[in-house]
């Protein structure tokens, strides 16, 4: 029996430091092995219209069907991405990310019941659920009956707040790519306001994302905090599957402007 | 239109902001690599473990 000696591999780097090409091997076999079994799954949930299936297109490159106008997501479906690992010792190595991409509660009240009963079935697999909530939607009783009913789950929830872009006044510094300063005020108390409704039902303060997945802004907080939601032993392989920088989304006129004023 | 001292210092912000997320979750990575790594080798001398235990029994009790 050959025994592993890793000193400090990093899976995101690399280089790997300690180990032979042997060890790299079996560390890649017991990857392969092991996330083929139990690939990383997130659960998206949350009110109809949220753009849920657009904030996994952004964060994974998916190209999950969205639709501006009807409730696209009819089925309960649990879609397996056919990804490749992206950096580290397995890079270029296939991997399954499944996303349980779950219809819009709240737009059909014969289907609620229905699609609640999947939920509770379906959200023990998910090692993270993101669930979303849209800006301007100001009723937030919806959720917080939801989540009165799957209150099993609160612990693994991340809360987004979607479509900030489109936030009063609507003014967003096109320039920078940032809300305006009133936008911005603005989405601070949207941020207060609900994350106050939520904790009356989870009991806790939770922690809310504004981000916006047509302006690309704040997608990196939203998905640092799935990984750092994510079980202690499956954390880094979700940062493995990111393909995206927050520095794509600053205009790059304005990183170059910055980087000769630093 | 140039960039305001203000508008620039909103990007820095963002910026230092969005790095910090950033390497905060790459903090809790390696532990969870090396977690993940440890369950994947306990399991494996477990399963070779218990494999020897039952060709063992199975040799006591004249069975192979």
């Amino acid at each position: 029996m050959r025994i592993l000696r890793p000193k400090q591999p990093d899976p995101n780097s690399d280089d790997i430091g300690g180990l032979t090409d042997e060890d790299i091997l079996a560390v890649r076999e017991a990857m392969q092995d092991n996330f083929g079994r139990r690939p990383p799954t997130i659960g998206v949930i949350g009110v109809s219209g949220t753009g849920k299936s657009s904030a996994i297109n952004a964060m994974f490159k998916t190209t999950l069907e969205i639709s501006h106008t009807r409730a696209c997501t009819k089925e309960f479906r649990a879609i397996d991405i056919g990804m490749k690992i992206l950096k580290g010792p397995a890079k270029d190595d296939p991997i399954s990310l499944v996303v349980i991409d779950a219809p819009g509660l709240g737009e059909d009240i014969r289907m609620d019941p229905v699609y609640i009963a999947k939920y509770l079935q379906r959200l023990p697999e998910c090692d993270v659920i993101l669930w979303l909530m849209a800006a301007r939607n100001r009723a937030a009783s919806l959720d917080q009956q939801y989540l009165q009913q799957l209150t099993q789950f609160h612990d693994r929830i991340v809360f987004g707040l979607n479509q900030i872009d489109i936030v009063h006044p609507m003014d967003w510094n096109d320039s920078i790519n940032l809300p305006s300063v009133e936008m911005e005020a603005n989405i601070a108390d949207i941020v207060k306001d609900r994350s106050e409704k939520i904790a009356d039902v989870i009991g806790r303060v939770p922690d809310l994302v504004p981000f916006s997945v047509s302006r690309g802004f704040n997608l990196e907080m939203l998905f640092n905090r799935l990984i750092t939601s994510a079980p202690e032993d499956r954390k880094f392989v979700f940062d493995l599957l990111k393909d995206f920088s927050y520095k794509d989304f600053i205009p790059a006129e304005v990183q170059q402007l910055i980087q000769q004023r630093d | 239109m140039p960039l305001t001292e203000d508008e620039v210092s909103r990007v820095r912000y963002q910026l230092a902001l969005e790095e910090y997320e950033r390497r905060k979750a790459a903090e809790q990575n390696k532990p969870s690599f090396l977690r993940w790594l440890g369950g994947v080798g306990l399991g494996f001398v477990v399963t070779k473990i218990l494999q020897w235990l039952w060709t063992t029994i199975k040799a006591a009790f004249g069975l192979i």
